[in-house]
């Protein structure tokens, strides 16, 4: 074959390129760190390291919600505490209480200290976490309870509160647009009927007069004209028997009608688009979820009506607040009846709070066993999908190094060659 | 029996032969770095000898020799290798076009590094997580909402991005097909001085070599076959790719002027619906194209009508590329100039220049892939608009979404900073939702509260009018950030696709929030957007393999050609010795038949 100098020059400077090419590739891997610039460069370990990538991302996103659990689920453990500290507390005064030589003194020391007692209560139910009432519910922003005094007695009575902070009443509605009642159904909770719910739907409101007395006309004609439904009482009796409204500008208040009707009634759900004070109370015993790992969602908040509701051991259930509020009366009592009460169904009732008490709080703490868990699981994860990541896509440093040695030497060889082969001709000889 | 004179003429051939191999060695030196040169070989022959046998023919030994003289002078070239060198230069442009274009789609994606779309995509869910966690604090919603912006833009930038490299690539076929056609014309003109130089008898090496490279360089534009018309070296040159076209030629070595050049489309607009309905239904468009590519005159602009489907105008879009007659008119139906303002038939009289290999055909290609990659885009978009938007409003269609939290940008008109729905038709917009449009609703930017992040915020049109749930309920807002793992149909997105085509039902899976039920058989988001990239990185790595095996390929090929045509300096500084030697020796030749000549005339004196 003819060799032309052409052929020479063309073949070096192509040889040239592909060395330097070679030379850039690993210069770029080297001071990247990483073996591929884009994702051409190794389209299946790119898409391996896109995946990973998102896959810690989201981990640790998780390790996100689950630290911050943690904590909320920490303060919540600390408070159940120093709830279970008041509950104890409580205990002892009672027991106290049953002393004999003790007189109405002795009781009314008692009582003030189980005021304040009270008063710590609800102190610890407003515990606030990063901006949100821990046993809130749902409703994180405002206060779940409220510690209200009697004006008369002095004594201090532990409720929900409403949104204006004061204590809530689940039979009152806030009025404000006649609208927002037009058409809307209101539940009842009557314990003098089976079943206890019994509902009245609001027809459509025109009021020339945007007031509560046109809601409340409709409402009366409609207690008026509803009958009750269920098997107690065998023949259906019309609601307004039971039941009476009242009304003030602002609200709406609904209670038991006059004697002869007899129980009570409660508002329980109502589809009204205001404030509420009943929905307003189902807020607080709302789940809050949260996500630690992909489609894992777990409930992790405890609320004041979890602490509240406790169940006999007969099976039967109360209510801290009429519990406490029961205590009180009974210490200020001078009947011997309510005084032998208090270490009786009181003290049996308090040993109930504070088993329930202890069954929240043991909630609490599996729920904390979990995430501590779910944080460990998720740091060997990340630890793991991290460690992939950098097999897939980091250097090996050594294996580089002579890599590029090597490279040195084929492109230095090269040029020394080249610049040999190329330089002289048959003119150099000639004279 | 031959004079002394006859002996002087015999060296003065020899010194003229000497004169000429030196002169055509001294050509092949200066060119030997010329693009296209063949080296060229001077032929000599014996020259005719002086007497011929006949019977008075004086008696001696054979025929008298008359010198050396010059048969031809030749360029050394093989014509193989430029078939082969030309059809590899073909494959070489196309995949060099795909893999340039490609190479910068691949950069607009941002493939590799921490800043790429699926890493806002990851950032977007994890910012709806943070709000489940903290709903009522308005920090993790304005989170929420910039982190939605900066996927958005992203998205927004990207699409703009590829609408503009799509710009580019129609301003490079639009440059190629005004080279294109130049470099027909030199191709002629250089054709018909070489027949003219051959009818004289002549070899046009030179000129030959010029052709040859026009060649070469016309073959990077697109695929050809060369015709050699044996009399008088004419060429005639064919596209491998006719179209149906008749008489598809594009240089004639007789009937130069019979031949067909190519235009470009500049504009194609869309005008009204074609009634009787067809289906798919058909658009009348009106395609503005210039000949011969030449946009830098109006007069060159030329205009015909006809009615596409979206395909058919699809494929015209990503082609561009008109068969036109040797002035330029477009052709219609195999070969009949369309008229100005002609109304077509159908989109079948439309003649396109498909080319299968060369840049054109790199270029035609990429504005496919281009179209590909936008699409993509928009089906993310969509896909994430319409999941988000359906779980945050409870409605699986979009005829109850009072606040949509993903808007068109193109429609969204603002009263006061709220949506004003009177003007904005939710299912519409969002039918007409693009990657270029997508973006939050402003109404939530200014007010972040208005996220709907509660349980029974899909009974309400405001998340203000929900008494039912707690400020501190995020259970709407978990839900959206668990759909960053819903399985979508997200590859059957289209154009027309609708909220409600995607969203087909909303079922409460136990949270008490209704959300999106997976689809079997389809992908994650993200999934979908790493298989696009995924898609990308192996059309550029085919790419870029292709080029480097050409690259060899064609090394290998120019080797071979230089191995032949190069010019080799030690070879003609050989050649030079020798001829050097030559020419001295027919000098010398010349001094003894002078002195010969003296002693001759010296007898006389």
């Amino acid at each position: 074959m003819r060799v032309t100098n052409k052929m020479l020059s063309n073949n070096f400077l192509s040889d040239m390129n592909v060395n330097l090419q070679n030379m850039s590739t690993l210069q770029s891997q080297m001071t990247s760190g990483k073996q591929f610039k884009n994702a051409s460069d190794d389209p299946v370990k790119s898409a391996r390291a896109m995946q990973l990538n998102k896959d810690i991302a989201a981990s640790k996103q998780y390790k996100n919600n689950i630290l911050s659990t943690i904590n909320f689920l920490d303060t919540t453990d600390t408070a159940l505490n120093q709830i279970g500290n008041v509950f104890q507390s409580i205990n002892e005064k009672l027991i106290s209480a049953g002393n004999a030589s003790y007189g109405p003194d002795e009781r009314k020391a008692i009582k003030n200290t189980i005021n304040e007692q009270v008063g710590h209560l609800a102190q610890i139910l407003n515990t606030n976490f990063d901006g949100k009432y821990i046993f809130g519910g749902t409703r994180g922003t405002d206060k779940p309870v409220i510690d209200s005094v009697d004006p008369i007695t002095k004594n201090r009575i532990l409720d929900y509160a409403d949104k204006n902070g004061t204590s809530l009443d689940v039979n009152s509605i806030n009025f404000t647009d006649v609208s927002k009642w037009s058409g809307k159904s209101i539940s009842f909770n009557v314990s003098s009927m089976i079943p206890t719910t019994q509902t009245i739907t609001l027809g459509t409101i025109t009021a020339t007069t945007n007031t509560s007395a046109a809601v409340l006309s409709e409402i009366n004609n409609k207690l008026a004209s509803t009958s009750s439904v269920g098997t107690v009482p065998a023949t259906p009796v019309l609601l307004s028997s039971v039941i009476s409204a009242t009304n003030t500008a602002n609200e709406i208040k609904f209670s038991l009608a006059a004697l002869p009707a007899t129980g009570t009634v409660n508002v329980v759900s109502t589809t009204i688009g205001e404030f509420s004070n009943i929905n307003y109370k189902t807020m607080i015993n709302k789940n809050m979820d949260v996500e630690i790992s992909q489609g894992v969602t777990m409930n992790y908040n405890k609320t004041a009506t979890d602490v509240f509701n406790f169940t006999r051991n007969d099976g039967t259930t109360s209510d801290l607040r009429t519990l406490l509020s029961d205590i009180i009366k009974n210490l200020d009592s001078t009947d011997s009846a309510d005084i032998a009460k208090l270490t009786n169904e009181n003290l049996s009732d308090i040993k109930d709070v504070m088993s329930n008490l202890l069954k929240v709080r043991s909630e609490v703490g599996s729920m904390q066993n979990r995430m501590d868990d779910a944080a460990s699981k998720n740091t060997d994860e990340i630890y793991n999908l991290t460690e992939i990541l950098s097999k897939t896509e980091d250097i090996d440093i050594t294996e580089k190094t002579m890599e590029y040695a090597t490279m040195q030497t084929v492109y230095m060889a090269s040029l020394q060659t080249s610049a040999k082969v190329l330089q002289p001709t048959l003119l150099d000889y000639l004279r | 029996m031959p004079g002394l004179i006859s002996t002087l003429n015999i060296a003065r051939k020899g010194i003229y032969a000497s004169q000429d191999s030196i002169n055509t060695t001294s050509h092949n030196i200066s060119n030997a770095n010329t693009e296209g040169y063949s080296r060229q070989r001077v032929n000599l022959q014996a020259s005719r000898p002086f007497d011929t046998p006949s019977l008075n023919s004086a008696v001696g030994p054979g025929q008298i020799g008359t010198g050396v003289e010059v048969s031809s002078i030749d360029r050394i070239r093989n014509l193989f290798l430029d078939y082969q060198i030309r059809t590899e230069t073909s494959t070489k442009g196309e995949y060099d076009e795909r893999s340039q274009f490609l190479g910068t789609i691949e950069a607009m994606f941002n493939t590799t590094s921490t800043t790429g779309i699926d890493n806002l995509m990851s950032n977007f869910f994890s910012s709806w997580s943070e709000v489940s966690l903290h709903p009522e604090s308005s920090n993790s919603r304005t989170v929420a909402v910039q982190q939605t912006l900066a996927l958005t833009d992203e998205l927004n930038h990207t699409y703009g991005q590829l609408q503009k490299l799509k710009d580019d690539v129609q301003g490079t076929i639009k440059q190629s097909v005004l080279d294109t056609n130049s470099l027909l014309t030199q191709i002629d003109k250089v054709n018909q001085e070489i027949i003219q130089i051959k009818v004289a008898g002549q070899n046009p090496n030179d000129l030959q070599d010029r052709r040859d490279l026009l060649i070469d360089q016309l073959s990077k534009n697109l695929n050809i076959n060369v015709d050699r018309n044996p009399r008088f070296d004419g060429q005639d040159i064919a596209p491998v790719d006719v179209n149906g076209v008749v008489d598809p030629v594009l240089v004639k070595s007789v009937f130069n002027d019979q031949v067909k050049r190519f235009s470009y489309i500049s504009d194609i607009a869309k005008g009204d619906v074609v009634v009787p309905a067809t289906t798919p239904p058909s658009y009348t468009y009106k395609v503005t194209y210039y000949k011969y590519g030449d946009m830098t005159s109006s007069k060159n602009a030329m205009n015909f009508t006809v009615n596409m489907s979206d395909s058919e105008f699809k494929n015209l879009d990503q082609c561009r590329i008109l068969w036109a007659s040797a002035d330029g008119i477009a052709l219609k139906d195999g070969g009949i100039p369309i008229s100005k303002n002609e109304t077509l038939n159908s989109f079948k009289d439309v003649t396109m220049f498909q080319p299968t290999s060369g840049e054109l055909s790199g270029d035609i290609s990429i504005q496919k892939e281009i179209d590909d990659y936008s699409d993509q885009l928009t089906k993310i978009a969509k896909a994430i608009a319409f999941t988000v938007n359906a779980v945050h409003s409870g409605s699986s269609d979009g005829t109850t979404d009072k606040v949509p939290y993903f808007v068109n940008s193109d429609t969204a008109t603002y009263t006061n900073d709220n949506l004003d729905l009177t003007k904005y038709n939710v299912v519409a917009a969002e039918q007409s939702l693009t990657a270029g449009n997508i973006t939050v609703n402003k109404e939530l930017i200014s007010d972040v509260m208005k996220i709907k992040t509660k349980t029974n915020d899909d009974k309400f049109s405001t998340t203000g009018e929900n008494t039912t749930d707690g400020s501190s309920d995020g259970k709407r807002a978990l839900e959206i950030s668990q759909l960053k793992d819903s399985i979508l149909m997200v590859q059957n997105i289209d154009n027309n696709t609708k909220r409600s085509d995607l969203v087909t039902s909303l079922v409460d899976k136990g949270s008490g929030v209704k959300t999106v039920v997976n689809s079997s058989g389809g992908t994650a988001i993200d999934g979908f957007y790493k298989d696009t990239i995924n898609k990308l990185a192996v059309q550029q790595q085919e790419a870029k393999r292709i080029v480097k095996n050409q690259d060899s390929v064609l090394a290998q090929f120019q080797n071979s050609r230089d191995s032949i045509s190069g010019v080799s300096i030690d070879e003609e500084m050989t050649n030079l010795l020798q001829y050097q030697h030559s020419y001295q020796a027919n000098a010398k030749v010349i001094s003894t038949v002078d002195q010969l000549l003296d002693v001759l005339i010296g007898l006389v004196r």
